[in-house]
């Protein structure tokens, strides 16, 4: 107590001026790390439309934040005179014959300013104009090859292009599901020659195929960051990947009803299943080891597509489609365990198929919950 | 230094008309007072009569309810907060209740007048001066100590002190021989005559009637809060007679004594009411 | 009943129109402090040492509790969300924008708002305050200008040292728990704040100093002479200072994301 009072002015100095270096320091960091002190060079160009641009609107390079839009206004002409500047550190790479492009997302979800360097050897003034490539100076720019246009690398293009072969390979295993479902069909309906296990075999040699596909999955996504594509051709194969999966789930679906119908009217089972040359009685008498394996099949069918859900989840914000496509391929493919499990139930003696607890994707219960 | 001084005409300090109302309890009831240049006034009364209200009213301290307070003839109540502060720097006052501050040690409750009176002093200088005033009366212990070491009758010592070390125009005491013993007021009447050679401004409340024998120039009497009398010692002695028994009495008791200095008389003689 | 009403309204106008006197004054002393050499400055020392230097463990280990508190909830619940970048917000938030200035205030309140108006109280009771006037000092100038202002002042620092606490100090807990890598957690903080969040963390501080500094006075100097008012009056500018303050803080809140 005596010692603080003693020293009274110099504790209450110090308590003071390390709050104000504290303060002033922090204040330095904040305005270093947001470029306050910064050099910008600024420059003008012209939009059609003010849609998607805004002030402070980011101008990327290959993924790297080069400057900002400082104002945009409505001209006399009716265009959008745009204000934008570089910040000093990448003024080199602004040639002339420099274009910007706004890159609005095929599928709506938002819009990128890029910035394209020319390939001149002068650098372009500060406060000069740069055209746009939709402008008809930048497309004339463009056809003269004057200006580096990069391969689309921004994010929502790369998680298309990745997305692309993982539906690929959702879809191929779609159609081997929906073909083997077929096949155990035809063999519930007593069309099948060939013994079930064939069939059985045949799933699991495609499922057993699957979970290697996943796991390619990572890969080939890595791989296909560095493939040069156009960015429009992979979102309309995409869509249409989309489209064919999702018809192709349809189709699983309606046959699956068809098995599930079958397997509830007994009248037609009873005579099939109490055949002896039937191939349900050999799928049945083999003390379910072949149940089980096909169980397993499913099973790993399912985790498979588990994980393509994983993988998908965090493409989500990107691509609701996917989504949903996964998530139909997951109830077909519950339901064909629905089906499995219903033979192994026979319903002559037990009877029913048992509830499934459905689990609901992460996408569908983000947006539909109140958020 | 005071203006009051300079302007012989004008009294250091006249009440006029001051009543003081605390809710419906009323403390002064139109007083009219002059307090003589360079003269001990005494005020005498019972306890609750009023004389620490009329004390603090003339010193600036309570606001009276109506009335004015003139300080060298002007309104103290159109002062300037500068002015009144000058007012009151210049002036001491010693509380009935020492009223000591009880956060700072007795050198700097002494020295703050001095602190502001005279500022940029040497701290050496102001020791000086503050240990030789307490020991004038008295007090030659620590002065590196709270109020709280110190006994009731020492703190009023300190609060003497603290009221007379900056040599002021004009010293206000509420019971100054309150709380001290015999040994002390010695001192204090030591020290109110070397005062009174000083020509300073005095005004004493007192029940003490040595003390008003030794040093009134000019005695009041007030009772439930009405002046009964103010005036030359031996006048009023003889006005208030009839009013007051107790301490007056034995005040009247000692007999009679030459009255007022010679300066201050004609301008009171003409002022003092009853 | 409806003179009972009335007087008690006027009384309540006269008290808030007494208070708003009281606050001018002190702004009008403040202004006059810093251009006198006073003995004021002792005060405004020792003020500013009891009431912020005194402080800051009771500050620090708030501070650090709920950074630490914050970081760790944010770091497990938030990327479940797919919002981990949030983190940093709230961080900035709560600690910068709102707790920081609302608890430092608390903390201040409940240890000097309280020994100011019992403090003050007690030398109104001891004619003090009378012996301040008597020698010449204006009791405003030299006993509440030192303290508006100490508070103030540390009210700010104390501010600053909470937000020290809370952004650095609980990040160094967290790391016994749960390490981020310092390089991301700085940059990402510093990515996330905005010289606003700074200006508005400090604006409520200072706010907050000045409604407990003048509530805390005035309660003090309304003592008028029993010594039992003192524990009324230190009672009286808690009650008033916590709902002052979380007043000013919805309001300094509204006028900032309202505008």
């Amino acid at each position: 107590m005596k010692f603080k009072i003693k020293f009274a002015d110099q504790i209450v100095g110090l308590f003071i001026v390390i709050a104000l270096v504290a303060l002033g320091g922090i204040i330095i960091m904040l305005g270093i790390n947001q470029r306050w002190f910064a050099k910008n060079y600024y420059f003008k160009t012209v939009f059609n439309s003010s849609t998607n641009l805004a002030a402070g609107t980011a101008i990327f390079m290959k993924g790297f934040q080069v400057g900002k839009i400082d104002a945009i206004r409505l001209n006399d002409a009716n265009m959008v005179d745009v204000d934008f500047y570089i910040y000093e550190e990448y003024y080199p790479k602004v040639k002339e014959n420099s274009l910007l492009e706004l890159s609005v997302s095929p599928i709506g979800l938002g819009a990128q300013l890029l910035f394209h360097p020319g390939l001149s050897d002068q650098l372009l003034a500060e406060g000069s104009f740069m055209y746009t490539t939709d402008s008809i100076e930048g497309q004339i720019i463009i056809e003269q090859e004057l200006v580096a246009i990069p391969v689309k690398d921004d994010t929502i293009t790369r998680l298309l292009s990745n997305v692309n072969p993982v539906l690929e390979n959702v879809n191929r295993t779609l159609v081997t599901v929906n073909r083997t479902l077929t096949e155990v069909n035809r063999a519930l309906a007593g069309q099948s020659t060939g013994p079930l296990g064939t069939i059985v075999g045949d799933i699991s040699a495609t499922t057993a195929r699957l979970p290697a596909t996943i796991g390619n999955v990572n890969d080939t996504v890595a791989m296909l960051r560095a493939r040069i594509d156009t960015l429009m051709n992979q979102v309309d194969s995409l869509l249409s990947e989309a489209q064919t999966s999702v018809s192709n789930v349809n189709g699983i679906t309606g046959n699956l009803e068809q098995t599930t119908a079958a397997l509830r009217d007994p009248t037609g089972l009873i005579p099939r299943l109490l055949d002896p040359e039937g191939s349900i009685a050999t799928f049945l008498d083999d003390d379910n080891a072949l149940f089980n394996r096909v169980m397993s099949i499913i099973g790993q069918v399912e985790q498979s597509v588990r994980s393509l859900q994983q993988i998908v989840t965090s493409l989500n914000g990107e691509m609701p489609q996917i989504a949903s496509v996964l998530n139909e391929t997951k109830v077909a493919i519950e339901r064909a365990q629905d089906v499995l499990e219903g033979i192994r139930n026979n319903p002559l003696i037990r009877g029913g198929i048992t509830e499934q607890a459905t689990q609901e994707s992460l996408y569908n219960s983000m947006r539909e919950g109140n958020f | 230094m005071p203006a009051e001084r300079s302007e012989t005409e004008a009294p250091p300090v006249e009440l006029i008309d001051v009543t003081v109302i605390n809710g419906s309890y009323q403390i002064l009831d139109q007083v009219n007072i002059v307090f003589p240049a360079d003269s001990c006034s005494v005020i005498m009364g019972t306890a609750g009569s009023g004389k620490s209200t009329l004390l603090k009213v003339a010193a600036g301290l309570t606001i009276p309810t109506h009335g004015k307070v003139l300080v060298a003839g002007r309104d103290l109540y159109h002062f300037t907060s500068r002015q009144e502060q000058d007012y009151q720097a210049d002036s001491g006052f010693v509380f009935q209740d020492s009223a000591l501050w009880q956060d700072t040690s007795i050198l700097d409750n002494v020295a703050m007048p001095l602190y502001i009176n005279q500022p940029g002093k040497e701290k050496k200088e102001i020791y000086g001066l503050v240990s030789s005033c307490l020991r004038r009366l008295g007090y030659d212990e620590e002065v590196n100590v709270r109020p709280v070491d110190l006994s009731i009758g020492e703190q009023k010592l300190v609060s003497i002190a603290r009221g007379i070390i900056h040599e002021p125009s004009i010293i206000f005491m509420d019971d100054p021989t309150g709380n001290l013993d015999d040994d002390a007021t010695e001192h204090l009447f030591e020290v109110l005559g070397s005062l009174k050679t000083r020509k300073a401004t005095i005004v004493i409340t007192t029940n003490n009637t040595d003390l008003a024998y030794k040093f009134a120039d000019y005695l009041g009497v007030i009772k439930n809060g009405k002046l009964l009398a103010f005036g030359c010692y031996d006048e009023c002695l003889a006005k208030a007679e009839m009013l007051l028994s107790g301490s007056l009495a034995r005040l009247k008791s000692r007999g009679q004594r030459a009255c007022a200095p010679t300066d201050a008389s004609e301008e009171n003689t003409g002022r003092s009411e009853l | 009943m409806f003179s009972a009403i009335g007087s008690s309204v006027r009384n309540q106008i006269t008290s808030l129109f007494y208070g708003l006197g009281f606050f001018f004054q002190v702004l009008k002393e403040t202004s006059r402090f810093f251009r006198r050499k006073q003995v004021g400055y002792k005060v405004l020392t020792m003020q500013i040492l009891f009431t912020g230097f005194e402080a800051l463990a009771v500050c620090g280990i708030l501070a650090v509790a709920i950074g630490a508190a914050l970081i760790i909830i944010g770091s497990s619940q938030l990327p479940k969300f797919g919002q981990s970048q949030l983190m940093y917000s709230i961080l900035i938030i709560v600690i910068t924008r709102e707790l920081g200035p609302l608890l430092t205030a608390f903390v201040i309140t409940a240890r000097s708002g309280t020994a100011i108006a019992t403090q003050l109280g007690t030398m109104v009771v001891n004619h003090e305050i009378e012996a301040y006037i008597s020698v010449g000092l204006n009791p405003i100038s030299y006993l509440v200008v030192p303290r508006f202002i100490g508070m103030v002042v540390s009210m700010l620092v104390l501010t600053v040292y909470f937000n020290l606490f809370g952004l650095l100090g609980s990040f160094i807990v967290v790391q016994l728990i749960r390490p981020i890598p310092i390089q991301e957690y700085l940059v990402e903080l510093l990515r996330a704040m905005r010289v606003s969040d700074i200006l508005s963390g400090m604006l409520k501080a200072l706010i907050f100093g000045v409604i407990v500094s003048v509530v805390s006075s005035y309660q003090g100097f309304s003592v008028n002479r029993a010594s039992t008012e003192i524990p009324v009056a230190g009672i009286k500018a808690v009650g008033q200072s916590f709902v002052l303050i979380i007043l000013a803080d919805v309001f300094v809140t509204l006028v900032q994301y309202a505008g």
